[in-house]
């Protein structure tokens, strides 16, 4: 047997499949960097056995929304309009359409509530309007809570990275949106079918996660 | 031809559908291997949603044979686009040497261990380990991705080994 064991690089060869007959006589002769090998064989084993997906949080997809929803006005307002067409593949594939349909529900929302506004905020809502039904308004609700909650969770994480005085006027603002959260949510436990009252607390909500979105963006980039 | 606003309104419906559907196959193992490169949640987040902005603007991407290694692509480009970026700017040093942090011994083969200790590595270590060890590329593919030397690799890949034993011995 050598005096000398075999570096980490050697060994970090050997796993990679370079054949060095040296190494390779080292190895028969040395138990210790045998044992060195196999460790180092077990820990790649076990990189290469880490599960190859992990759950997005739903924020991901509220903020991906926002994102491709504003590209797309950019295309109907170009020149020269285009229909996207809907995807050959993604025509077959149904997966994962009962999970969206919360967000559809808050898209329909978002899009009545964009409605009334061009209507006029004053203007009175269309009779038998109605702007979603019960169950589907709060099913979209629950996600526009749940991606706030997951957001304000990072960021409080993060929150001690910001100066003071950023922090103060995000707390602010944040507090604001909360009170106008609480003000709506308590009006529509007197008029909960209020269409007006729905779309408004949608986009409280929905300016809320954008506040969130870049307060935690904010805070990846100090 | 004129199309109807309801008409519109119900493709574009279909549109967003389609796209969430696709959203729902393929974004966990997008976040997957972001986070692992990233080793950061927030920055994984950013990048798989630009990851999936990036097929958005792609025309016909539903008809590319390989959905899966054509997304890896993206998501590995997108990635050090970041990281390039980011350096350009001056918010991460060149050579970004912090050593993993001093974590409880505990047994390799606990995975939740394994991902804090990828996750504390370099971030130039950590990305090379988990392109060659976790996602199987070639050195020479990361060099080209990378736009470094194959040898450059190489080093780095041996100190993230190094620095993943360490941590985890």
């Amino acid at each position: 047997m050598s005096a000398h064991h075999l570096t980490p690089q050697q060994i970090y060869d050997r796993v990679d499949g370079w054949q060095d007959p040296e190494t390779e006589r080292h190895l028969a002769e040395c138990v210790p960097c045998r044992r060195r090998l196999e460790e180092v064989e077990r820990l790649l084993e076990s990189m290469a056995a880490l599960p190859e997906e992990v759950d997005p949080p739903e924020w991901i997809w509220i903020g991906l929304l926002d994102r491709v929803r504003a590209e797309a006005a950019k295309e109907a307002s170009a020149p020269h309009k285009t229909v996207r067409r809907i995807p050959r593949l993604l025509r077959i594939s149904r997966r994962g359409l009962y999970r969206a349909a919360a967000v559809l529900v808050l898209a329909a929302a978002v899009g009545v509530g964009l409605r009334l506004r061009r209507e006029g905020s004053h203007a009175p809502a269309p009779a038998g309007m109605a702007l979603a039904d019960d169950a589907s308004f709060r099913a979209s609700l629950e996600v526009y809570e749940r991606a706030t909650a997951a957001l304000a969770r990072t960021f409080d994480e993060r929150a001690s990275e910001l100066p003071p005085g950023t922090r103060e006027a995000l707390a602010q603002s944040l507090g604001d949106l909360d009170r106008a959260i609480a003000g709506v949510r308590k009006a529509l436990t007197e008029q909960p079918d209020h269409p007006r009252l729905q779309a408004r607390l949608s986009r409280t909500y929905q300016w809320k996660v954008k506040v969130l979105e870049r307060a935690v963006r904010m805070t990846t980039e100090m | 031809m004129s199309v109807k606003p309801t008409e519109k309104r119900a493709r574009s419906q279909d549109v967003e559908e389609a796209f969430r559907t696709f959203y729902d196959a393929n974004a966990p193992r997008v976040y997957a291997l972001c986070l692992r490169l990233t080793g950061d949640a927030v920055k994984a987040g950013e990048a798989t949603q630009d990851v999936f902005v990036r097929v958005w603007r792609t025309d016909h991407y539903e008809e590319r044979g390989r959905v899966r290694g054509w997304l890896n692509r993206i998501a590995v480009n997108t990635v050090l686009d970041r990281a390039r970026a980011a350096r350009r700017r001056g918010w991460v040093p060149l050579e970004h040497v912090a050593e993993p942090s001093a974590h409880t011994p505990a047994p390799a083969e606990d995975r939740l261990t394994l991902e804090r200790v990828i996750a504390d590595l370099p971030d130039g270590a950590r990305r090379v380990l988990v392109l060659h060890d976790v996602q199987g590329y070639r050195i020479r593919e990361i060099a080209d991705l990378e736009g470094v030397a194959e040898g450059t690799v190489k080093s780095q890949l041996h100190r993230a080994r190094h620095l993943l034993q360490e941590a985890l011995s």
